[in-house]
């Protein structure tokens, strides 16, 4: 049977080509009797839909219907990452696609259009539509065209749905997918507070931060080494202001998807373990106490936790660099009071010294006293005007906000604030930590902070101009930085280095 | 199918060629001189198609043509719609055309004033034919537009065309045409359309009818396994744009030109 519809669909597809418009299906689903153990299907509404990262309430019916679905592809210029433009190709207005929620049994009748502007053909392909493609062939229109169909939802789950069309790779970095529920009869287990998060790549011909309008690599996305692994279609999507929040105490779901298109998503709350996970997105609960789930490409998972303890807290995947240097980051923020019965905090500290010799670390916390600047340089600085304090606020929101902060306050006892800090007086010294990274024991503002801060490899005009933004903005008030001055403090770090590697030399002599 | 039948010795004569050079290199001369100004003589070649066929990589000879040089623009269709009423907007057959033939036309005879030296578009596989008909040529088949068009593997940056041909500013203008290296100096321009080729639907039709990779292998993922070089996306857009397509389609981003046969 599956392979006579299959044949059908595929003869009317090839030969129908020269006459006009779509061959109309002889049957439709939704006007045949109900099949036997199936649920009758009642009456008709439109799909409830929201955009990310919110979900549409717990649907209250307890009958199967018809449900209205309108899908509409758009390719147009976004925002990637700060000064970074990127064409996605998109359902509705954003990658993601709107989140769908529909129950077991639904009738799901999909009108599916490809605007007229657009440029190159496209479908979907619902993973939770039983049926030729998930609907890949059914929908699969031309610029300027809409094609409708309807399928039934058969298994409830939380499902991908993607765009198929050739090559389909492409249709899914350009940002083409989305997540939709289908509502067990039950419904799901009520919680306080629900959100969705998809994972996706970006394979941009320039490398990650790289300012401009960029496009589709294919010998990147080949090689399956994006420049961009983001939450929600972009950096910072869920960041910043735009962070998940809730209050303490509250349960929470988070519908997880992961569109690839080529790595799996080890998704990860620093801080926070799952209390139930929904293994690839089915409707059994299949563990509990989760520190990490795996999120299939092309799949999903659906996690419930509660926060106990009111902070910031990270997720990422756990692949850290995609984290740390691709953008797979996103915060929510948990109100309410503090919880020392849960974490303490930090209770004591003190000077721990094993008595070996740590000179890395030593050189980096041993700061030379400061060299006044020329005053020249600093003349040059302070009238280097708002171009370069744009560029210090794009590498700002694109490397420091994960930790410091977009306000610049840092975390209390782990990241060091920026905002009115005392530690960034000595310009030599935020050069050093900028150039070589830092570890150990710091005092900022009169308190103690033992981290480590990478080196990002960041160009010496880079340097100085988020380190101008940083001592310009903020409540700080030092003076602005020059690439000069940079230029300086890293001719004589690589002094001293080699310095240090003679002397280790002549040490073992 | 049309053909001309011109006789290298007559042009030999008519452009006042002398015998000096070669055999092979005199036809070409000839060929050059037998397309119209406006066209550009394509030398015969190889089209190496872009899906394996059963025994593997094939390659089809495609004969030497005249190719226009770039596609056809609003005001050449002015000139055949004035000629040829049927295909005017308010009087062409539903059949051959859907609601949105030339859209952007105020009416039977009014593109816009702005767009008339920039291609037309919004015309169906049937107009398109018809036109080139009407100037004694034919649209090009799928085989001919690859091998002249199909370019090489995408450039490194998408959107800059390197070369002659291309100058549209989508992301992925060089799918839309990239001169093949032995064109690269002549006049050939792609404007930043899609353009209709003969048999459009081929790579539908040719495929295995009634097995899983059958009418969606061009549209979808059994795509990469059947391609020659499954790295080429410029290709996979033409091949997926064109099997979206029906004759009577009348797109925004869709346009044509034509070719003559030389031989």
């Amino acid at each position: 049977m599956k392979h006579l519809a299959l044949f059908a669909a595929a003869a009317l597809g090839c030969v129908a080509p020269v006459h006009a418009g779509y061959p109309e299906a002889s049957t439709s689903l939704a006007t045949a009797r109900t099949p036997p153990g199936m649920e009758e299907v009642r009456g008709e509404e439109r799909a409830v839909v929201t955009s990310a990262p919110n979900v549409p309430p717990p649907l209250k019916r307890r009958h199967a219907t018809k449900v209205l679905l309108d899908v509409e592809v758009k390719e147009h210029t976004k925002t990637l990452a700060d000064g970074v433009t990127y064409t996605y190709w998109t359902f509705g207005d954003d990658a993601p696609g709107q989140f769908i929620r529909v129950r077991e049994g639904d009738l799901v009748q999909t009108k599916f259009s490809n605007h007229p502007d657009n440029s190159v053909a496209h479908n979907i392909d619902f993973h939770s539509a039983t049926g030729p493609g998930g609907g890949g062939e059914a929908s699969f229109v031309a610029p300027g065209h809409s094609a409708t169909f309807t399928w039934r939802a058969m298994r409830a789950g939380l499902y991908l749905y993607h765009c198929v069309a050739a090559p389909a790779g492409m249709h899914l970095a350009n940002g083409m997918y989305g997540l939709i529920l289908v509502e067990p009869k039950e419904g799901m287990p009520k919680v306080d507070k629900e959100f969705f998060i998809v994972q996706g790549e970006f394979y941009t011909n320039g490398a990650y931060g790289e300012r401009g309008d960029q496009h589709f690599d294919m010998s990147k996305a080949v090689r399956e080494q994006p420049e961009y692994v983001v939450f929600n279609g972009r950096v910072g999507a869920l960041m910043g202001e735009n962070a998940l929040r809730m209050k303490a105490g509250e349960s929470v779901r988070l519908y997880l998807g992961n569109a690839g298109p080529a790595l799996m998503s080890s998704f990860h709350i620093v801080g926070e373990i799952f209390d139930d996970v929904y293994g690839e997105g089915g409707t059994k609960v299949n563990q509990h106490n989760v520190q990490t789930t795996v999120v299939p490409v092309g799949g999903s998972a659906m996690v419930d936790f509660e926060m106990d303890v009111p902070v910031i807290y990270q997720f990422v995947d756990h692949s850290m660099f995609r984290a740390f240097n691709k953008g797979a980051m996103g915060a929510i923020e948990v109100d309410g009071p503090t919880r020392p019965e849960i974490f303490s905090g930090r209770q004591a500290e003190e000077i721990f010294n094993p008595g070996t010799r740590l000179q890395r670390v030593a050189a980096v916390t041993t700061f030379a006293p400061p060299t006044p600047a020329a005053p020249p340089a600093q003349a040059a600085a302070s009238s280097a005007g708002s171009a370069a304090n744009e560029h210090g606020k794009e590498v700002y929101n694109r490397i420091c906000t994960t930790c410091h902060q977009p306000d610049g306050r840092g975390m209390a006892g782990v990241f060091p604030p920026l905002a009115q800090s005392d530690f960034l007086h000595d310009s030599e010294r935020a050069i050093r930590v900028l150039l070589e990274g830092l570890q150990g024991p710091i005092t900022v503002n009169g308190q103690t902070f033992n981290g480590v801060m990478p080196n990002f490899s960041l160009s010496d005009a880079e340097i100085a101009s988020v380190l101008s933004y940083v001592r310009t903005n903020f409540g700080n008030t030092g003076p602005a930085v020059t690439p000069t001055e940079v230029q300086r403090v890293r001719t004589l770090l690589a002094k001293t280095e080699s310095e240090a590697k003679d002397r280790t030399a002549s040490d073992r002599r | 199918m049309r053909r001309l039948n011109l006789v290298p010795a007559l042009l030999l004569g008519a452009t006042g060629l002398v015998a000096e050079a070669g055999p092979a290199n005199q036809i070409v001369r000839a060929c050059t001189s037998a397309c119209r100004t406006q066209e550009i003589f394509v030398p015969a070649g190889v089209y190496k198609p872009f899906f394996k066929s059963g025994t593997g990589t094939r390659q089809v000879p495609v004969e030497p043509l005249c190719l226009s040089a770039t596609a056809v623009t609003h005001e050449e269709f002015l000139g055949f719609v004035r000629d040829h009423p049927d295909w005017r907007k308010s009087r062409i057959k539903e059949l051959f055309a859907e609601a949105s033939y030339l859209a952007d036309w105020q009416d039977d005879l009014t593109p816009q004033p702005d767009t008339l030296s920039q291609p037309v578009t919004f015309v169906s596989w049937f107009a398109a034919g018809a036109y080139c008909e009407a100037r004694g040529a034919r649209l090009p088949t799928v085989a001919e537009w690859e091998r002249i068009a199909g370019g090489s593997a995408p450039p490194n940056k998408p959107g800059t065309t390197s070369g002659a041909g291309g100058s549209g500013t989508a992301p992925f203008a060089f799918a839309m045409g990239r001169s093949a290296p032995e064109l690269a100096n002549t006049a050939l321009q792609f404007p930043g359309v899609w353009e209709w080729t003969a048999n459009f639907n081929s790579a539908l039709v040719s495929g295995r009818i009634g097995t899983n990779e059958g009418a969606d292998a061009s549209q979808f993922c059994g795509d990469g396994i059947r391609a020659v070089d499954p790295s080429n996306y410029g290709a996979f857009l033409r091949y997926s744009f064109r099997s979206s397509l029906r004759a009577n389609f009348a797109l925004k981003n869709l346009g044509f030109r034509c070719v003559r046969e030389v031989s």
